[in-house]
């Protein structure tokens, strides 16, 4: 057995190895992510029959958990830890075909992907915090990295708003600290039924503005469209496949297995209602496809949020396994979108829908890859994306909103409205072509005989994401499997 | 395990053509073959009764076929092998085929498809790839109509699963299967939410906006299949949502029968009136389409057995005399790329084929014996004066007579009067259309005297449902009016037909007039002055009807985006500020929350 430190520890030293290497050529940088994801998905991949029902306990400095810092590692983390890696993988063989980079992005990139591992490892809630920080900071950065006006733009409102809402978390942090005297989220679980009901909706408050902000909740997600408009396509792909991922998790994690519930839940409820119809409404009338993506995205997440949220009214192993579904498609589904958007755009900045008509007809591959990716996310039959939207309509009348499924629906039909729309243009007339180079097409690919493959064999998935799921629902195997008893 | 594997050969089949693709011989060979194959096995493998479920893990996929899914697959799989043949003649790709084949395959399984997931599952493929199929049409505008169809069919699709969930949620169950125990309002809304689908599937007004141009801009023979061949999943669904799943209709809920035969009937009647404003061909005959699958709508309104049956006989019509008329001016457009009258005229020489067939098939369309569209129609109008509904009887007649005008137009535009310049050494359409205009023209013409043949089949399928009042034989029919004998009403149009034809020979006195030649009174005009008069064929029905035509169902719909643009815009208000204007959300966000919990802090 490796230990999954590693995965932190080997990180952070592959950052600090890439200005080194870049001294010696210009071209070796770009060689360590690849590299550092490959190592960590074996570390990982040779961690998963160690991972049982509970959660594996990795203390660090030689000490048992209320007192060192911990990584707690179940099924749950372990799948979005994978995940976030998979994607940092792809994403960084992508790059390998990109040789104008500077060596410090690199660097940005894996911190990067360290902070969203660090984020869904960690057991300890102070620690979830430094992770978000760093998260977050080199978010700011690789989103500013095109260094253009828009970009910049996007990059500092995501700074202000993120600054705002990860010390707020630090607040709830401090609140939490204050009363169970402990920074452990199995023991501050365990001592959740002691805490006043007061602090705890104030705490829960606090920590929830901190991972709204990652998750696109609705008034903290005024960053998002334009940070996502202004980075470079891989940057909005990183955006809402890694970093979103993370801030579910965190959301599940604090939610569920800190607060059990709680009223938290009911105000993401509300909350990702209004981020869905919101979003959605506004990605109708946009006529900028990647800020439409945006919309969508966070159209998207708040659908996630509000499913997730279900999960209180009902400790269902259903609802969690949904809220796997829907992210794994959102991941790769919008992934595969923002990507095959910059081959289609030739990587200009041009995406107007009328300076992209036809273009899809001028580059067949990427044109086909974005309806794939359009489709998943749409939920056709045959793409990944039916699955999960059906398991969220059941989800929804499992727990008895049936009137929430309607909704949903004509959302989904607004949905359908401005992809098909973009598809329709993308095939209408000449475009102009641009050529695609191997590497990239090649990562597209692969996202795109994800939702393909598993659209139409979804059973390997839904088995895995159930499985995770049950390991977030069984809340008390986790906390007695960290600090032992209860 | 039958269905399952007709629906797997027919995947397969699509993916192999797709692959052959350059290769265009082997492909059509191989495209052919399989229609083929899959017809002889639907027609030898597949019984009534017939169960199979397909466990996927996740979801168990449940198949059956009963009668009336063996019913409309047989038309479906028929007019796919006619469309694919003509289509040959087309420049298509390879994936053109595979989409074809996909669309199929979702066809048959919504045909096979015994629960609602599934159902959903493959209605939604089958609009998915038809939606392709559009988008691969012929003209500039076929993106627009292709983009239209996809949402109107996602739309229905939509309301299908929203139903769907309403109904497991109070039943429990997720067969289809009756639901009319439920109380109150909610099966209403169930029924209503069903229904929704099929109406935009066979294009019954208000749901029929995409069905003219989706029609007139895909490729003409699939335009064969697809208003033929698809739109009869509309049928199907009508059969499935008023039988199978609402038994009592009648008992509970007479008036919701009562106004869908109205909405049957002004379809009929407003298409009616649409298509003879058309002077495109295409744009006529989609129109016409819709009107004829309004007498469908009304027959099931009617709800009465042969009312029933008459109205599934009229599907089978529709199949085949609109499937024709659109073969006939596919081939006219191969031959003369145009589907506008106005350019066209006086092709009866050049394409006689062609002329009969269209010349059958409007006879038909207008339901004059002895074709395929009197019988049903005739049984329509008795069930109709059963009925006792003076207003919706006169609203039908009067349908009826706008088929004979459209029809007209129809065939004078193109085969009748002057010969175009541009025309004059045009062929008769190639293989592949001839092929399946004689083809349709049999069925045309033997069901139309011996009907029994089919109403043996469809008494079957509703029998079960509805009391039988309808007696029958191959060539005869009993109903409480009287009796007809179809074989002597044919003989007896024949011989008026061959007693006109003797007094024109005989008494006429004719002028032998080239079909070039002008001719006017008085004035002297020059030999290539257009004098051909197709365009703004019935102009002073426009200006009877001028008025009521303006309060288009467009308009309302657009009212409808509207709302939502509006919507739209206010939405996106919201991220259009700068960082500070976002701090401030965030503030007023926490300052809102912490003012509504302020009781619990």
């Amino acid at each position: 057995m490796v230990s999954p430190i590693l995965v932190i520890a080997l990180s952070l030293f592959f950052a600090f190895v890439i200005p080194l290497l870049g001294m010696v050529s210009k071209k070796l940088p770009r060689l360590v992510p690849p590299l550092a994801m490959l190592v960590n998905l074996w570390i990982l991949i040779t961690n998963i029959k160690f991972v049982s029902r509970g959660a594996m306990l990795v203390t660090t400095a030689g000490l048992k958990p209320p007192i060192a810092i911990n990584l707690a590692i179940d099924r749950f983390s372990l799948l979005f830890v994978i995940l976030i890696q998979l994607i940092g993988l792809l994403l960084s063989v992508y790059y390998l075909s990109q040789d104008n980079r500077d060596q410090r992005f690199y660097m940005l990139f894996l911190l990067n992907i360290l902070g969203a591992s660090g984020i869904v490892m960690t057991g300890d809630i102070f620690n979830s915090f430094v992770f978000l920080e760093i998260l977050e900071i080199s978010s700011f950065g690789l989103v500013a990295s095109k260094k253009d006006r828009k970009a910049l733009e996007g990059g500092f409102k995501y700074m202000v708003i993120g600054a705002i809402g990860s010390s707020l978390y630090l607040l709830g942090i401090i609140v939490l600290y204050l009363t169970t005297g402990s920074l452990n989220m199995a023991e501050i679980a365990k001592l959740m039924p002691h805490i006043p009901e007061s602090i705890k909706l104030f705490a829960a408050l606090l920590l929830l503005a901190g991972i709204g902000v990652e998750v696109e909740l609705f008034p903290l997600n005024a960053w998002a469209p334009d940070a996502y408009h202004g980075a470079k396509d891989e940057i909005s792909t990183q955006l809402s496949s890694i970093i979103s991922k993370a801030g579910i998790y965190l959301a599940a994690r604090i939610f569920f297995t800190i607060f059990n519930g709680f009223y938290a839940l009911k105000i993401i409820f509300y909350l990702g209602v209004i981020t869905f119809v919101i979003a959605e409404l506004a990605a109708l009338m946009q006529k900028n496809v990647k800020r439409m993506l945006a919309y969508s995205s966070i159209g998207q997440m708040g659908l996630l949020m509000l499913i997730l949220s279900l999960v209180a009214k009902r400790g269902d192993v259903f609802v969690i396994t949904t809220v796997i579904l829907l992210a794994l498609n959102h991941a790769f589904g919008k992934g595969l979108l923002f990507l095959s958007l910059g081959a289609l755009s030739g990587g200009n900045g041009e995406y107007e829908i009328e300076n992209l008509g036809g273009n899809g007809r001028a580059n067949p591959l990427a044109g086909f890859l974005f309806t794939v990716g359009a489709l998943s996310i749409v939920g056709m039959p045959f793409f990944f994306g039916f699955w999960s939207k059906i398991s969220a309509l059941i989800s929804l009348m499992k727990t008895n909103v049936i009137y929430l499924i309607a909704l949903v629906l004509v959302i989904s039909l607004v949905e359908i409205y401005y992809y098909g729309n973009v598809i329709v243009n993308l095939f209408r007339g000449e475009g102009k072509k641009y050529g695609i180079s191997i590497v990239p097409a090649a990562v597209m690919i692969l996202f795109a005989l994800f939702v393909i493959v598993f659209g139409i064999w979804p059973h390997p998935v839904f088995q895995i994401a159930q499985s995770a799921a049950v390991s977030l629902i069984e809340r008390t195997t986790y906390i007695s499997s960290i600090i032992g008893g209860m | 395990m039958a269905m399952f594997y007709l629906l797997l050969l027919l995947v397969l089949v699509g993916i192999v053509s797709f692959v052959l693709g350059p290769i265009k011989v082997l492909r059509n060979i191989i495209a052919f073959l399989g229609a083929v194959t899959a017809f002889f096995y639907f027609l030898t493998n597949i019984k009534p009764g017939l169960i199979y479920s397909l466990n996927i893990r996740v979801y168990n996929v449940h198949f059956e076929a009963g009668f009336s899914s063996m019913f409309f697959g047989v038309i479906i799989t028929a007019l796919f092998i006619i469309f694919l043949i003509a289509s040959f003649h087309e420049e298509n790709d390879g994936a053109y085929y595979l989409f074809a084949y996909l669309t199929l395959t979702g066809a048959l399984a919504v045909l096979f498809a015994k629960d609602l997931i599934s159902f959903f599952f493959f209605f939604e493929t089958m609009s998915l790839f038809s939606f392709l199929m559009v988008l691969k049409g012929k003209s500039d505008t076929s993106f627009r109509s292709a983009f239209k169809y996809l949402v109107w069919s996602v739309f229905g699709g939509y309301a299908f699963l929203m139903g769907t969930f309403l109904k497991v949620y109070y039943t429990h169950s997720v067969m289809i299967g009756d639901i009319s125990y439920l109380a109150g309002g909610v099966k209403l809304l169930i029924l209503i939410l069903l229904l929704a689908p099929f109406a935009v599937k066979a294009a019954l007004m208000p749901f029929h906006l995409w069905a003219p141009d989706a029609y007139k801009d895909s490729k003409d023979t699939f335009t064969v299949f697809f208003s033929g061949g698809l739109s009869k999943i509309g049928v199907f669904g009508y059969f499935l949502v008023l039988f199978k799943v609402f038994t009592e209709i009648a008992v509970k809920y007479p008036y919701f029968l009562k106004a869908f035969a109205w909405l049957g009937a002004i379809t009929a009647a407003l298409s009616g009136i649409y298509a003879f404003m058309q002077d495109d061909a295409k744009k006529l005959l989609a129109y016409s389409s819709i009107s004829q699958l309004g007498y469908v709508a009304v027959g099931f309104g009617i709800y009465t057995h042969f009312s029933v049956v008459a109205a599934l006989f009229h599907a089978l019509g529709h199949a085949v005399f609109e499937s024709l008329l659109f073969l006939v001016v596919a081939g006219v457009y191969y031959r003369t790329k145009t589907t506008d009258l106005r350019k066209m005229g006086g092709l009866i020489k050049r394409m006689p084929l062609s002329f009969i067939g269209l010349l059958f098939g409007i006879i038909a369309t207008s339901g004059i014996p002895p074709t395929i569209g009197f019988p049903s129609k005739w049984l329509l109008y008795e069930a109709l004066i059963l009925k006792g509904d003076l207003l919706l009887t006169s609203l039908v007649f009067f349908a009826s007579i706008t088929a004979f005008l459209y029809s007209y137009k129809l065939v004078h535009g193109i085969f009748l009067g002057k010969l175009h310049e541009e025309h004059k050494n045009v062929k008769e359409a190639p293989l592949g259309y001839a092929f399946g205009t004689v083809v349709l023209l049999v069925p045309l013409l033997v069901l139309g005297i011996i009907p029994g043949l089919v109403i043996k089949p469809i008494d079957y399928i509703v029998r079960f449902y509805l009391k039988p009042e309808l007696g029958y034989n191959l060539a005869n029919m009993n109903t409480p009016l009287g009796h007809v004998n179809f074989p002597v009403v044919g003989l007896v149009m024949g011989l008026t037909f061959a007693l006109s034809l003797f007094i024109y020979l005989i008494a006429g006195k004719s002028y032998r007039a080239e079909q070039t030649d002008n001719y006017t009174a008085t004035e002297a005009i020059d030999e290539d002055f257009e004098l051909h008069y197709a365009g703004e064929f019935y102009g002073f029905m426009k200006k009877a009807f001028g008025r009521p035509l303006t309060w288009s169902f467009e308009k309302i719909l657009n009212a409808f985006l509207k709302l939502f643009s509006f919507l739209g815009e206010v939405a996106r208000g919201f991220y259009m500020g700068d960082a500070r204007v976002y701090l401030f959300y965030v503030i007023a966000f926490f300052a809102l929350l912490a003012y509504l919990m302020g009781g619990k802090l």
